[in-house]
């Protein structure tokens, strides 16, 4: 349904006309991300500053109508897709860093920013900011806020959770607030940062956010570890998680994703492979050398058959090449795939793995399996094709039992990705309906009309 | 060691009566943290007879223990698996429970290097102002599946809800961890600290007290050895037990019957020109004044550097707030309790 002349005439107003949009060719091109889904938006707003976000938020709010916040579309949940149509306020053009302070490593940015100019203006004075999803040349870091994005090194670093100081955003109802603080302890108040951070727009449109940046290591060093089973792998997962040297990225690869890049790797991988690990340590160059022993001797265990460390960056570049090889052979195999994120204790780890392979079996549907071992977080691959009619009849049955075994294990739906659209209707399997109501309700007091992101992570109320 | 309890429904009866009959409750721990929140009027809710640590996975590093378990217990366990809480709470008394840790969300000298009470917070098991009990979150690192209501409820006083049980990530307790002292006033020791801050170093605590920069360094045996060289300075002997009164006030800075204001400020802030005596924590970040200066100049002071301050103790209520944050957070205050009666006063 097109917006009403009045709605178009108080967008253009809050930003200006050649900021609003409401030609589908225009707007056709917001209505997707990377979950392959789309719905057509009545209107594309470009918003370059606070206030104009904030006037939208009020035209929206007065007339009712859906707003979708929008980065650069990378999320994988359907999270940025405008269901029910309304107007995609697209923040891309607020791409301004604010200030950098490296006296206090703080870095003040617009939602538009891309996670990668965040590294590399951190990186002029010797920081970093730790989430580094894989698709950080391209996203923003409204959208890593928005779904608590993260990526290898979380696991000594922390997600966008622990690496936001404050956050500056406009509610549901056109009101402005300020969350959290510049100085790393905010006193006042209830922490709603850490709640606004993972909240898929549904709750605030965030227009700046305060970072804290980490020093860069001195030097990184990559180890790959081969298991004959997932088993023995993950008992090696526990021991060098368990030991003070944490590692700065803890990879894992099943067997099938191994097979997957056997031809791609320029590494050798032992025929009987059941599990590989890459793991990386950094610090001071004078100490990694004792890293790494302490991690070889952790390491070393029932079903290890191979650890290699690498000394040099070609050496370690070909080490990484297989973790990044997959991706390319995922599309190969396959036109169609379902992508997740589920998180398990990492004791439960053979478990999942176990259990997914009997999934695979059951529906005849691949499953492949790599991510971030070191917190049990494991991305699950289903393969399929949606013109075999076979397979396409089965992926949502066998991804409904992949959710019922994660949740079995005493994990959760998502890890980083969010729950978006895609995931909507499996929340009531891992939260109860009195938590549910609750979060619901927390919803209706930042967005009362409900205009924002509508119809995203929690599933219609059953009343 | 005590005996563990499952009390959660005699609790979350209390909870229901008192919502039938709108009698307002006083949620009670070890009232190690009373100073902070003053006796709070209502019907005495005690949840220290709700403890027992639930589970405990060392090789996952997760613990989950119910709101009444004292504190000393929890690190008592772990220290037996050479495991610790990262955020090195304060108990500020014998006795200092799981859940009054949380619901006040004190942090000790590691914070800024290892992170808040909030951030090692994953789950948490709660009974709401209608008596109703509910789960957030679980025992997995990662988790961005609803809203982060556990976090949330740490350092909510007790306003949001009764917390019953809390499931936190542990760490592995370093195999080393030397105290270093350097001679210097304030202004170098401000310097230095944020300095060294923004340099990969294994920092665990930075403090300036007297004419002394404290520096606390943990990790492997080799990582500390390196930073040790780089750094210089004497080792102090009696290292741990100068961040233990740190943290538990117990330092005689802190006895001293003039007020002690805390000021929050951005952590390479220079000295603040306020009469009274400092001590410095947090690598800059936390300061504490004990002065008899009036309260507003303290307060500009700290604003004008783009902080707050308040005296310590008497903050636990969200005062100058913006109208329209005012309105959000008591209308979320609404969302679990609707009738006001989990520590009302606060």
């Amino acid at each position: 349904m097109p917006i009403s002349a009045a709605l178009r005439d108080r967008l253009a107003l809050a930003t200006c006309l050649e900021r609003v949009r409401t030609d589908p060719a225009d707007t056709w091109v917001y209505g997707y991300d990377n979950s392959r889904k789309h719905a057509v938006p009545d209107a594309v707003v470009f918003a370059t500053t606070h206030r104009e976000v904030r006037d939208v938020v009020q035209a929206c709010f007065d007339a009712a109508v859906p707003l979708i916040a929008r980065g650069r579309g990378t999320g994988t949940t359907g999270a940025a897709i405008p269901l029910h149509g309304g107007v995609v306020l697209s923040l891309e053009r607020m791409n301004r860093i604010l200030s950098i302070d490296p006296a206090n490593r703080v870095l003040v940015v617009e939602p538009g920013v891309t996670n990668q100019a965040i590294q590399e203006a951190a990186a002029i004075h010797g920081f970093f900011w730790p989430p580094d999803p894989t698709s950080a040349a391209y996203c923003t870091v409204g959208g890593n806020l928005a779904v608590n994005a993260a990526g290898p090194h979380a696991v000594k670093y922390g997600s966008t959770r622990e690496n936001t100081l404050g956050l500056r955003a406009v509610i549901g109802t056109g009101d402005e607030i300020h969350t959290g603080a510049y100085t790393t302890k905010g006193a006042v108040g209830y922490d709603l940062t850490r709640l606004l951070i993972g909240s898929e727009g549904t709750l605030a449109i965030i227009t700046e956010a305060t970072l804290k940046l980490t020093p860069l290591p001195e030097s990184r060093r990559l180890l790959q570890v081969i298991y004959s089973s997932v088993r023995d792998a993950a008992q090696a997962i526990s021991r060098i998680m368990a030991q003070p040297a944490t590692p700065c990225a803890l990879e894992f690869m099943d067997a099938n994703a191994i097979n997957m890049v056997r031809e791609y790797a320029p590494a050798v991988l032992p025929d009987n492979a059941g599990a590989l690990l890459l793991i990386e340590v950094d610090g001071p160059e004078q100490v990694l050398d004792d890293m790494v022993a302490a991690i070889r001797s952790v390491a070393s265990g029932h079903g290890l058959l191979d650890f290699r460390a690498a000394r040099t960056r070609q050496e370690s570049d070909a080490l990484w090449s297989t973790r990044k090889a997959l991706s390319p052979a995922l599309r190969n195999i396959a036109p169609n795939k379902l992508n997740e994120d589920v998180v398990v204790p990492v004791s439960r780890l053979p478990e999942l793995i176990e259990g997914l392979d009997r999934l695979s079996r059951a529906h005849g549907i691949p499953i492949v399996n790599f991510g971030h071992a070191g917190n049990g977080n494991i991305h699950v691959n289903l393969l399929y094709d949606s013109q075999d009619p076979k397979q396409a009849a089965a992926a949502k049955p066998c991804l409904r039992q992949v959710f019922d075994l994660v949740l079995q294990l005493g994990g959760t739906l998502s890890g980083e990705h969010g729950i978006g659209q895609e995931k909507r209707d499996y929340i009531p399997l891992a939260i109860d309906p009195v938590a549910l109501d609750l979060m619901r309700r927390i919803k209706t007091q930042f967005d009362p009309k409900g205009i924002l992101n509508p119809d995203k992570i929690f599933p219609h109320s059953p009343k | 060691m005590s005996n563990p309890a499952d009390n959660a429904k005699e609790l979350a009866a209390a909870v229901q009566a008192a919502a039938s009959s709108g009698e307002p409750l006083s949620i009670r721990g070890a009232g190690t943290k009373r100073f902070c929140t003053g006796d709070i009027p209502g019907t005495p809710l005690d949840v220290t007879r709700h403890r027992g640590i639930v589970s405990y996975e060392p090789t996952e590093l997760v613990i989950t223990a119910r709101a009444g378990t004292p504190l000393g217990e929890i690190e008592a366990v772990l220290a037996e698996r050479n495991q610790m809480l990262g955020f090195e709470p304060p108990h500020f008394g014998p006795g200092a429970t799981l859940g009054g840790t949380l619901a006040c969300g004190f942090s000790g000298p590691r914070r800024p290097y290892a992170g808040s009470v909030r951030d090692f917070v994953l789950g948490t098991e709660i009974i709401n102002g209608r008596g109703e009990m509910l789960k957030f979150g679980g025992q997995v690192m990662k988790n961005v599946a609803g809203y982060d209501v556990s976090r949330l409820l740490v350092g909510s006083f007790g306003t949001l809800g009764v917390i019953l049980e809390a499931s936190l990530k542990v760490l592995p307790r370093p195999s080393r961890e030397i105290t270093l002292g350097f001679e210097m006033p304030a202004a170098r020791a401000i310097e230095t600290m944020n300095t060294w801050a923004g340099r990969p170093l294994p920092l665990s605590a930075a403090a300036h007290s007297g004419d002394t920069l404290y520096i606390r360094l943990s990790g492997t045996d080799s990582a500390v050895r390196a930073a040790h060289q780089r750094l210089g300075g004497d080792v102090l002997d009696r290292g741990s037990t100068l961040w233990m009164e740190l943290r538990e006030h117990t330092h005689h800075f802190f006895r001293n019957s003039e007020p002690l204001w805390r000021l929050s400020v951005p952590p390479a802030t220079p000295p603040m020109d306020l009469p009274g005596t400092w001590l410095i924590d947090w690598g800059g970040a936390q300061r504490w004044l004990v002065t008899r200066t009036d309260a507003g100049t303290i307060q500009s002071a700290a604003t004008a550097c783009g902080g707050h301050a308040a005296v310590f103790g008497s903050a636990t209520r969200a005062n100058h707030l913006p109208a329209a944050l005012g309105a959000l957070i008591s209308a979320v205050r609404s969302a679990m309790d609707p009738d006001r009666l989990l520590n009302s006063s606060l």
